[in-house]
């Protein structure tokens, strides 16, 4: 019954093209001049190395956006990984993201002035923690259509208990305020821009109008003189072509199939992988006529999936530590070659390889990772072949 | 440094709390002479971190991203509570409800003080938090 579908979803998919770039980097297809325009100035933006004059720190884990996201350009995934923290309450399952102590974000570098004033050269991680995960840096191509599909997509794939009985359950993580979640690992930030915006306080302590408060060390108040620079720390226009730039950035070129990789492309599917990793999903309205209505290879659901303890870290918002939101697999190749550092998948960067990643794979995926590891070696390369495609 | 993440209300969810606001507004407009004026009530929507029930203060997680603050409100004597569009008591709030916060901000709080009074706290699902 599935396998119609299957056949034409990937019709689809080859038809519309997905509006991916013809090169890694570019913008999605069809921008007017105007946006264009903005999506070449994002791109200084990303790249712009912060200092302590121009707002960098107190405390920070990088100077620039594409420090982290460098491989093998702006944008992409990249070597450096970072730690997060949260507390996880039994008593009344409250997940305390320790904002506090100065979570969830752990910046790991301080500026010379914070450092003369404390004594300390990074964020010290809170007592108070029942979990320091470690989380390695994703690329983003592609994300702006992402954060174009509308919740109620997300919502029809949700299965929060499983009524069809198939063993995978999704539900969506939600935000502080009660909106739906997507973006970052726990699928807790609603929206690409409110990403954008907190990850220049968190990765570069680079506050703007939106998040006009620095991080904090440890939660203690910053001492007298150590945060020179007023508040906001950048102009909401800066802030605007910086989220044009990751908005507008393409999802990856689709590699050719090989004939292995067409093989690939069924195990894929009698593996049940899209049961989580689903192939397309659609954009709704967007102020950009681009990405309006798109179909999105991004071979996720955007949900929250139980992976097992082996995996468990943190919880954020409603997902407990071992939830995480299915990570799409467009550009999983990428991180096969990183500028610096050896291949790492999963949160955490545990596994060496895709291979592994798969094996690692438990909780609601056990069953389908069975299925992949009573596959033939043949099978095995296609599988690969085929994801190293996306 | 202090001012905490305000968000602009959007009149469709807010309508009835900021009528609630306004409500208050007129009615503690003489008394206080101008000071609570309609434009100086702010709003914030957050999980309810921790209730002091003693102590009448609240603390709500907001936040922009992973960027996450947690805002101190005194909870004023008047202040309205509601669960679930029922009147309510401080009592009935717990750690992981999301919580509408209609408050009046305090001319200036240092790190770690209440950033205002809160007047009116809304609860629209009883539970909240992880499952
Ligand atoms: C110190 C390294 C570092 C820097 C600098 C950095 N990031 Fe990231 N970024 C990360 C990590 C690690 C994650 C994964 C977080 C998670 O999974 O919870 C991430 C995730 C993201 C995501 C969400 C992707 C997803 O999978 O949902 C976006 C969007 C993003 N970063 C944008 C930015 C922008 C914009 C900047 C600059 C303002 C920036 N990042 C700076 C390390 C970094
Ligand atoms: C029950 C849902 C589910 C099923 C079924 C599932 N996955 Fe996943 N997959 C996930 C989640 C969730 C993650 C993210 C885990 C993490 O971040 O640690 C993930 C991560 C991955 C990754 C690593 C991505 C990266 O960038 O690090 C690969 C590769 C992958 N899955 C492939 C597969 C394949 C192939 C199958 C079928 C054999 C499969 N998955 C089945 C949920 C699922």
């Amino acid at each position: 019954m599935r396998r119609p579908a299957v056949v034409s979803l990937v019709a689809t998919v080859a038809l519309l093209g997905c509006a991916r770039a013809s090169k890694l980097g570019d913008p999605v297809p069809g921008l007017t001049p105007a946006e264009r325009e903005q999506f070449e100035q994002g791109r200084v933006e990303f790249e712009r190395v912060f200092t302590p004059e121009t707002g960098l720190g107190p405390a920070f884990n990088a100077s620039a956006c594409a420090e982290c996201h460098d491989s093998p350009i702006p944008g992409g995934p990249g070597e450096e990984a970072e730690r997060h923290v949260s507390a996880f309450r039994a008593s009344d399952l409250f997940c305390d993201p320790l904002a506090e102590e100065g979570g969830p974000v752990i910046q790991a570098q301080v500026t010379p002035a914070l450092q003369a004033a404390l004594g300390v050269d990074s964020e010290p991680v809170p007592g108070e923690a029942t979990a320091v995960a470690q989380r390695t840096t994703p690329g983003l191509f592609g994300f702006g259509l992402l954060d174009a599909v509308p919740d109620s997509e997300i919502l029809a794939l949700a299965d929060p208990d499983d009524r069809n009985g198939d063993g995978v359950s999704g539900r969506p993580n939600r935000f502080l305020d009660g909106r739906i979640g997507r973006f970052g690992r726990k699928a807790f930030v609603p929206t690409l821009k409110e990403f954008n915006e907190g990850a220049l306080v968190i990765e570069m302590g680079v506050t703007g109008p939106s998040q006009p408060t620095e991080e904090t060390l440890g939660g203690r108040p910053l001492p007298e003189g150590t945060d020179p620079t007023p508040d906001p720390e950048v102009e909401q226009a800066a802030v605007d072509r910086l989220d044009a730039f990751v908005r507008l950035l393409a999802p990856p070129p689709r590699q050719p199939l090989s004939r292995a990789g067409k093989r690939g492309r069924e195990v894929f599917f009698t593996s049940d992988c899209n049961k989580c990793h689903v192939p397309l999903l659609r954009t709704g309205d967007s102020p950009v006529r681009a990405i309006r209505y798109r179909p999105v290879a991004a071979y996720t659901d955007l949900l929250l999936h139980d992976m097992g303890q082996d995996m468990a870290d943190i919880c954020l918002g409603e997902a407990t530590p071992s939830e995480f939101r299915t990570e799409p697999l467009m550009g999983l190749g990428l991180s096969e070659h990183l500028k610096e550092g050896e291949p790492r998948f999963l949160h955490d960067g545990r596994a060496k390889s895709i291979e592994e990643a798969i094996r690692m794979h438990g909780g609601e995926a056990a069953r389908s990772r069975d299925r992949f590891l009573g596959l033939s070696e043949a099978d095995h390369m296609a599988m690969l072949a085929f994801l190293r495609s996306l | 440094m202090t001012t905490p993440m305000i968000h602009r209300p959007d009149m469709r969810r807010f309508g009835p709390l900021l009528l609630l606001f306004l409500a208050l507004a007129v009615a503690v407009a003489p008394s206080t002479r101008g000071a609570t004026d309609r434009s100086s009530l702010r709003s914030l929507t957050g999980t309810l971190k921790s209730v002091d029930v003693k102590g009448r203060t609240v603390v709500v997680l907001t936040g922009v991203g992973h960027s996450i603050r947690a805002i101190r409100l005194r909870v004023s004597p008047g202040c309205r509570v509601e669960v679930s569009h029922r009147p309510a008591s401080l009592t009935q709030l717990a750690p992981g409800q999301v919580a509408r916060v209609g408050y009046e901000p305090a001319p200036r709080a240092a790190a770690g003080e209440a950033v205002g009074a809160a007047m009116a706290i809304e609860v629209s699902t009883p539970r909240g938090g992880v499952r």
